[in-house]
């Protein structure tokens, strides 16, 4: 079951939140490394961290298939594993101040901040992302359902620190975390389909949602970069980055569990 | 501090004008409105007595004044033409606080009276969180309903934002009806100022990429996420769908340039809105002139994000009210106390007196500015809102010795007021018994005074979504026709 999820299991610094997601997902559907998008063989990403994994799983890590799956990497039906109980919860603003400040490897107050003044976690959006609120407003549990303003939120953190984590990516390449090694010439990448593409992206998978990314996948932000070229704009690969490092950090595989 | 001493009536009549001439409609627009009611509910965290503001009781009407909390003669006004008593008076300190100036009920209710109906009622908590969530339910008299809830559920459908609470505690807890629409729940929002920052998903981020290329990014989110195990596995998820709703809510946000017409913060060199690519409402000077301890006072805040989301038809409730925490250096060294009404355990006289004069002075400037934007045919939005003082509850009555001022527990027993062109003005549901200080009931249909008889949280309720214009049919809650005006 998901070789390459377990390698990742043990080679990143996860919260023990990680590992309950991650148990969770492998508990409830174990695929063996199918689950309808088969990971592509990725290239090896920059930096430390696993390397690409294999395509399909079924005898790796000792753990028989749940549930009757035959965990073989054979054709799985769309939506066999649908999880019944579906019990899933919001990480909130203290998770996920903590989970991007790991996954981009950037100091907590680094990560944004409004006017250039305000944390935006900790000072404006707390309440909004599920925080508490105990001392001023007597708020000591996070308030249940999603708050309009939380999507919004969680997109205006993530845009915030992806941004400095490119900035600083490409500034200083030799201490980059994931797109340190993009091929860019005049501000725009040579090639989309370069392998260091491919493995700044793989990278960022790994260290975001704990899994390899599969082709389609890397196709989808392939196709964002088209789009941010047909934009127009000054420095395309750099924007593309902060983008594609979005759509990856706000996606609900992120920000719930 | 007098807090109206800092505002001029000229300026706010002044400011009503540019007001009206900002956000002036063609006519034909405004007449078209659909006929939506606003509740805009004022906490009095803590615990607002009666007694001491529009019920108050003189020491030569109780047969025992030197052991309950009633007031000397002289400082009991009646305010000419209705029933209500007003207490002014200077204060030298708020018991260990210190704190000088007036504390002022007189100027709210000689120019609101004939749109004020005091209710008395009995409650059936004295825990500060249960008993303030009781006072907005009815201690759950509708399916565990809000009633901010039940107001964006019948007039707020399709507006981006029907219910905003910037209240605390048991005041922004939710009810607890599953069958509510998601978008009638409460937007809950702990910082008026800065609040609206968030409601943009990029504008106002550093070298944040444009919004076509935003709206690209998301779309290839969602493609992500078609393609992602997790979002398959979990597809029955309430969570997954709720927030894929939201993040469609969120777009409709977004599209009304809510960052900007809801932020009243001014460009300057402590908020550099400008270098972020952020603006500010086009009410914020006249915003700035009604409200011009904004920066500081919360309260004052928070009332200008009210009359934004009214004005700007973003939402059909507002809740504002005091937090725990005290107002310091602002204009003195305490300018309000900490626990706002709650304070009433060390200084009971001090903490309801500034208590009472913040509350009257901000909501009677927002009402003021909301008289003075036309809603349609011929009416301001003010004629469609109603006003509810909701406390958590009553205060103790008892005092040693004639005591000018000491500490006070809670107390079931209170009576709260409602402010609006829809209820019977200058009226008292109800009365006090000048010997215990404790208020009694009425005839709920006729208004009759009924000592014995105490008012529930449920007729409470039942009354203000009544006069709102919500059908209570079929719900069992009585009808409490006393309250509305005819």
């Amino acid at each position: 079951m998901f070789p390459e999820l377990r390698r990742a299991l043990s080679a990143s610094t996860l919260a023990p939140l990680g590992i309950l997601t991650c148990a969770v997902l492998v508990a409830a559907c174990d695929t063996s490394g199918s689950g309808g998008s088969n990971p592509a063989s990725t290239p090896d990403a920059s930096g430390p961290g696993p390397t690409g994994g294999t395509p399909t799983g079924g005898s790796g890590g000792g753990g028989g298939p749940v549930g009757g799956d035959p965990g073989t990497g054979g054709a799985v039906p769309e939506g066999r594993f649908e999880a019944t109980r579906a019990n899933l919860r919001f990480k909130g603003a203290a998770r996920i101040r903590e989970d991007f400040a790991r996954v981009l490897q950037l100091p907590t107050d680094a990560l944004c901040s409004e006017l250039g003044r305000y944390d935006c976690i900790d000072d404006i959006h707390q309440i909004s992302l599920g925080g508490v609120e105990p001392y001023r407003a007597n708020i000591f549990v996070p308030f249940p359902g999603v708050a309009v303003g939380a999507p919004l939120a969680v997109e205006r953190v993530a845009l915030a620190a992806c941004g400095e984590r490119v900035r600083r990516d490409l500034a200083t390449p030799a201490s980059a975390v994931f797109f340190g090694r993009l091929p860019i010439e005049g501000g725009a990448l040579t090639s989309v389909d370069a392998p260091e593409v491919d493995a700044a992206l793989t990278r960022l998978f790994r260290e975001a949602l704990l899994r390899e990314p599969s082709r389609e996948d890397l196709a989808v932000l392939k196709g964002l970069y088209a789009d941010t070229v047909a934009e127009g704009g000054a420095d395309p690969a750099q924007t593309w980055a902060q983008l594609a490092c979005l759509s990856v950090l706000t996606m609900t595989e992120s920000l719930l569990f | 501090m007098n807090f109206d001493s800092k505002l001029s009536r000229r300026a706010v009549l002044g400011g009503f004008a540019a007001a009206a001439a900002a956000s002036a409609l063609p006519w034909k627009a405004r007449a078209q409105q659909p006929d939506r009611k606003f509740l805009i509910v004022v906490t009095c965290t803590g615990g607002a007595s009666i007694i001491d503001s529009m019920l108050a009781v003189r020491e030569s009407e109780c047969a025992t004044p030197e052991r309950l909390n009633v007031y000397p003669d002289n400082m009991v006004q009646n305010v000419e033409g209705s029933p209500f008593r007003v207490i002014d008076q200077q204060l030298e300190d708020i018991g260990p606080l210190p704190y000088s100036g007036p504390a002022n009920q007189s100027s709210f209710v000689r120019r609101r009276a004939d749109q004020m109906c005091v209710m008395t009622y009995t409650g059936t908590s004295v825990n500060h969180l249960v008993a303030e969530k009781r006072t907005l339910t009815g201690n759950d008299a509708w399916a565990g309903r809000t009633l901010q809830e039940i107001t964006a559920a019948v007039y707020g459908e399709g507006l981006a934002l029907p219910n905003v609470n910037m209240g605390v505690g048991g005041y922004i807890e939710p009810g607890i009806d599953p069958a509510l629409p998601a978008w009638a729940r409460a937007e809950p929002v702990t910082n008026a100022l800065t609040w609206p920052f968030g409601l943009h998903g990029s504008r106002g981020i550093r070298n944040a990429p444009p919004q076509t290329l935003i709206d690209k990014a998301r779309a290839a989110r969602g493609q992500l996420e078609t393609q992602s195990l997790f979002d398959k596995t979990f597809t029955r998820s309430e969570l997954l769908s709720a927030w894929k709703s939201r993040r469609e809510d969120a777009k409709r946000v977004e599209s009304q340039d809510l960052i900007t017409r809801l932020n009243a913060v001014a460009d300057s060199p402590q908020n550099p809105l400008g270098q972020f690519g952020l603006g500010t409402s086009e009410d914020a000077a006249l915003l700035q002139r009604v409200f011009p301890l904004s920066a500081t006072d919360p309260l004052e805040a928070q009332a200008a994000l009210a009359y934004l989301l009214i004005k700007n038809g973003i939402s059909v409730t507002v809740t504002i009210g005091p937090s725990l925490s005290p107002n310091v250096g602002g204009q003195q060294i305490v300018d309000s106390p900490p626990l706002a009404f709650d304070f009433s355990h060390s200084s009971h006289r001090g903490a309801q007196a500034i208590m009472w004069s913040r509350l009257l002075s901000v909501a009677g400037r927002l009402i003021e500015l909301l008289e003075g934007v036309e809603y349609g045919d011929g009416k301001s939005y003010w004629d469609h809102s109603l006003m509810y003082f909701a406390s958590d509850f009553g205060r103790t009555r008892n005092r040693a010795d004639g005591a000018r001022e000491f500490g006070s527990g809670h107390h079931l027993n209170n009576g709260c007021l409602i402010v609006s062109p829809m209820v019977k003005g200058n009226t008292i549901l109800g009365g006090v018994d000048p010997n215990t200080t404790l208020t009694y009931g009425c005839d709920p249909v006729t208004g009759a005074p009924e000592p014995g008889r105490n008012m529930t949280e449920k007729e409470l309720f039942s009354g203000i979504v009544q006069t709102l214009g919500v059908s209570t049919a079929g719900t069992g809650l009585p009808d409490i026709k006393a309250m509305r005006r005819a």
